[in-house]
């Protein structure tokens, strides 16, 4: 057997944290706020700081104010929102907790706007929504990175987390390498937390990097997920550009020139629904296509979001640079003149099962989930994949469950033994972690990414679902399963890639057999042949794990008595 | 209907032996090696000459135009082009 050491780098430490974004950021802060002499270490397949999708995003973090009134927000989630799914314990939690977020980000160094009697500067899409959008630039994360530095984190970044290291069922660090020069590095640790975000299929750009990493390891590791159904977001994206057009489900038009969502939504919601996707389906199968966004009627894009961006309201260089030059290049790559833009659906997932407790433990000791991660396995939310027709609440989440897993992980620390990793095992999964180094020819990772793209995007598999199609899409990702083990990677890049299209073919395999379970339309779920919310039958959630290789799938019963808002 | 895949573009491409991709230009005359541009991009593009102490676009095909490394260049020396005809998105229907 060898020994640890000879096999890569060996680096001790208290806490693990594996993504440097805001949820990770979080974690390891107010983990070193309640224990300052523990060691935390963030390790970041990019750049702590300046990776995941806060220093990308639309610069707000929804919060509900006691004005707004924590019943009133329960009562609207649960009812217009989250369809009953909801855990209403941690729902509550976060209608109670997330105003006092945004003075701990203050804390840590993040500029809240402000007014001058001190209460935050906010924007709702519309008034009757019972929650607020606070604003904040996309330094946030830089800011919270000094913060964390300054109590004495310890960062590696450019290195990959590939998988969980266990003694039994407890988790004792991750085992990855170095994307610069392939160092193997294994982490000993006595917690560790996933914070490196949720599953968008390589297919959404310019502000997602979420490959799903966190997700697979922890499956593997024998995790449950909860919700894995729930990890089919879209966005209308302009055909031209592949960029996001903001507002479009309020202003689509078929090529008859009739207005196709109009009956559905009579007025701006909350967010975009799945149901105007549905539309645009029925509308494209009939032959009615193309279907255009009426630029010029598009309320959001025309007044909500400017005024969002207004220096008037907030002076957010940062932002405003990143969505002038964004935007700015991709309205210039309009091929058509004119208001009428033509618009599809653009499939992003979110998928975000990873199962959490109220302090984001998961099911496996050790481990935590916090974030993007774990945003849909925590359960607050409900039917819906994130960001849950709440804007915003991408931001929330991650400091919402970071300032409890960060907690939660530092307590489990001072009550645990030192993790003790088995060499044999650390040579296995490193033998499998560069195994597509080693083959000469076989199967580049790019060819599988297009492959589990066009089995996610088709919106018949992944959005108006029925089970003919879903068990055609999942006989697919498992042809693309079945040929993992031919990828062949030309250096560490490639590798890391790799690694990706693994942990998307899980979380693809995961999304279609959950939706086959589930034979009911709820929240953003919706199925062609069940269409209606069945709450005698599937007031249930949907758990996934891995049992010796296989997935398991199971039902839980919500438990719905306990909770006050009741179907 | 509608919406056409650019798959005939890019495959044409592909055949020329030309991968779509972004293009990423970097003065290297005006490049200060602040090694900014390296730790910006969360997609790891870029990798680093120790030697000159520049920038290498190593991966322009992982580029997703999120345009920081162009914005956060203290002198101004990186343009991202993004090749948004060369785009691969899989059917919608």
């Amino acid at each position: 057997m060898a020994e640890l050491e000879s096999l890569g780098k060996v680096i001790p430490t208290d806490i693990l944290i594996i993504g440097g974004g805001i949820a990770g950021l979080s974690a390891a802060i107010t983990a070193k706020e309640i224990s300052p002499d523990i060691d935390v270490l963030v390790v970041d397949k990019a750049t702590s700081g300046w990776s995941g999708k806060a220093n990308k995003g639309g610069g707000n973090i929804a919060y509900v104010d006691p004005e707004d009134g924590a019943d009133e927000f329960m009562q609207y989630h649960v009812h217009k929102i989250g369809c009953f799914l909801e855990d209403q314990e941690l729902l509550r939690a976060y209608g109670e907790e997330s105003r006092g977020n945004l003075e701990r980000l203050e804390s840590w160094g993040v500029h809240i706007f402000r007014n001058e009697d001190g209460s935050p500067k906010y924007v709702k899409y519309t008034e009757e929504l019972p929650w607020r959008l606070a604003l904040i630039d996309q330094d946030v994360t830089l800011n919270m990175l000094k913060h964390t530095k300054k109590q004495g984190t310890k960062f590696i970044d450019k290195v990959a987390i590939v998988d969980l290291l266990q003694d039994g069922d407890r988790v004792v660090g991750g085992i990855g390498f170095s994307v610069i020069d392939g160092t193997c590095y294994i982490i000993k640790a006595k917690a560790t937390i996933l914070a490196n975000g949720g599953q968008n299929y390589r297919l959404m750009r310019r502000w997602n990097s979420g490959r799903g990493d966190g997700i697979a390891a922890a499956y593997r590791a024998g995790a449950q997920m909860r919700n894995a159904e729930f990890g089919n977001f879209i966005n209308w994206i302009f055909v031209d550009s592949r960029d996001v057009c903001q507002g479009a489900e309020d202003v689509l038009y078929n090529a008859k020139g009739q207005h196709i969502t109009k009956a559905i939504r009579p007025v701006i919601e909350a967010d975009l629904h799945s149901k105007e996707v549905v539309a645009w389906y029925k509308e494209m199968k009939a032959g009615n296509g193309p279907v255009c966004a009426n630029m010029a009627e598009n309320r959001i894009l025309n007044e909500i979001v400017p005024a969002f961006h207004s220096d008037a309201l907030a002076v957010r260089p940062i932002a405003t640079a990143f969505w002038d030059r964004t935007i700015g290049k991709a309205m210039a790559a309009a091929t058509r003149p004119g208001p009428l833009q033509e618009v599809i659906p653009g499939f992003i997932g979110e998928q975000a099962p990873v199962r959490v407790d109220h302090q984001m433990a998961t099911t496996l000791p050790g481990l935590f989930a916090v974030g993007d991660t774990s945003w849909a396995g925590s359960g607050w939310q409900g039917a819906v994949p994130p960001p849950g027709r709440m804007r915003g609440s991408g931001l929330g989440n991650a400091v919402f469950s970071g300032v409890r897993g960060g907690p939660a992980a530092a307590e489990y620390v001072s009550g645990t033994a030192r993790a003790e990793v088995n060499p044999a095992q650390a040579e296995a999964l490193k033998e499998r972690m560069f195994a597509p180094l080693k083959h000469s020819a076989g199967i580049q990772p790019p060819e599988l990414v297009r492959a589990i793209q066009d089995v996610m995007s088709p919106v018949g598999n992944s959005i108006y679902m029925r089970q003919d199609r879903l068990e055609d899409a999942l006989s697919k990702a498992l042809e693309i399963k079945a040929k993992l083990p031919e990828l062949c990677a030309k250096d560490w890049q490639y590798l890391s890639a790799c690694n990706e299209v693994k942990s998307m073919v899980t979380s693809a395999e995961m999304f279609f057999r959950a939706s086959m379970e589930r034979k009911e339309s709820r929240g953003w779920y919706i199925r062609e042949d069940y269409p209606d919310m069945d709450n005698e039958n599937w007031l249930k959630w949907i758990i996934i794990q891995n049992k010796k290789g296989e997935m398991v799938i199971s039902t839980e019963d919500l438990p719905i008595e306990r909770y006050p808002v009741k179907p | 209907m509608g919406y056409r895949p650019d798959r005939t573009e890019r495959g044409e491409k592909e055949k020329e032996g030309k991968a779509p991709m972004n293009t990423i230009n970097i003065n290297m005359e005006e490049c200060n090696g602040c090694k900014t541009c390296y730790d910006v991009c969360f997609v790891n593009v870029f990798r680093w000459n120790g030697e000159d102490d520049k920038p290498i676009v190593a991966y322009p095909e992982d580029c997703v135009e999120c345009n920081k490394c162009e914005l956060n260049c203290p002198v101004g020396a990186i343009e991202v082009i993004p090749d948004y005809k060369g785009i691969y998105w899989p059917p919608v229907v």
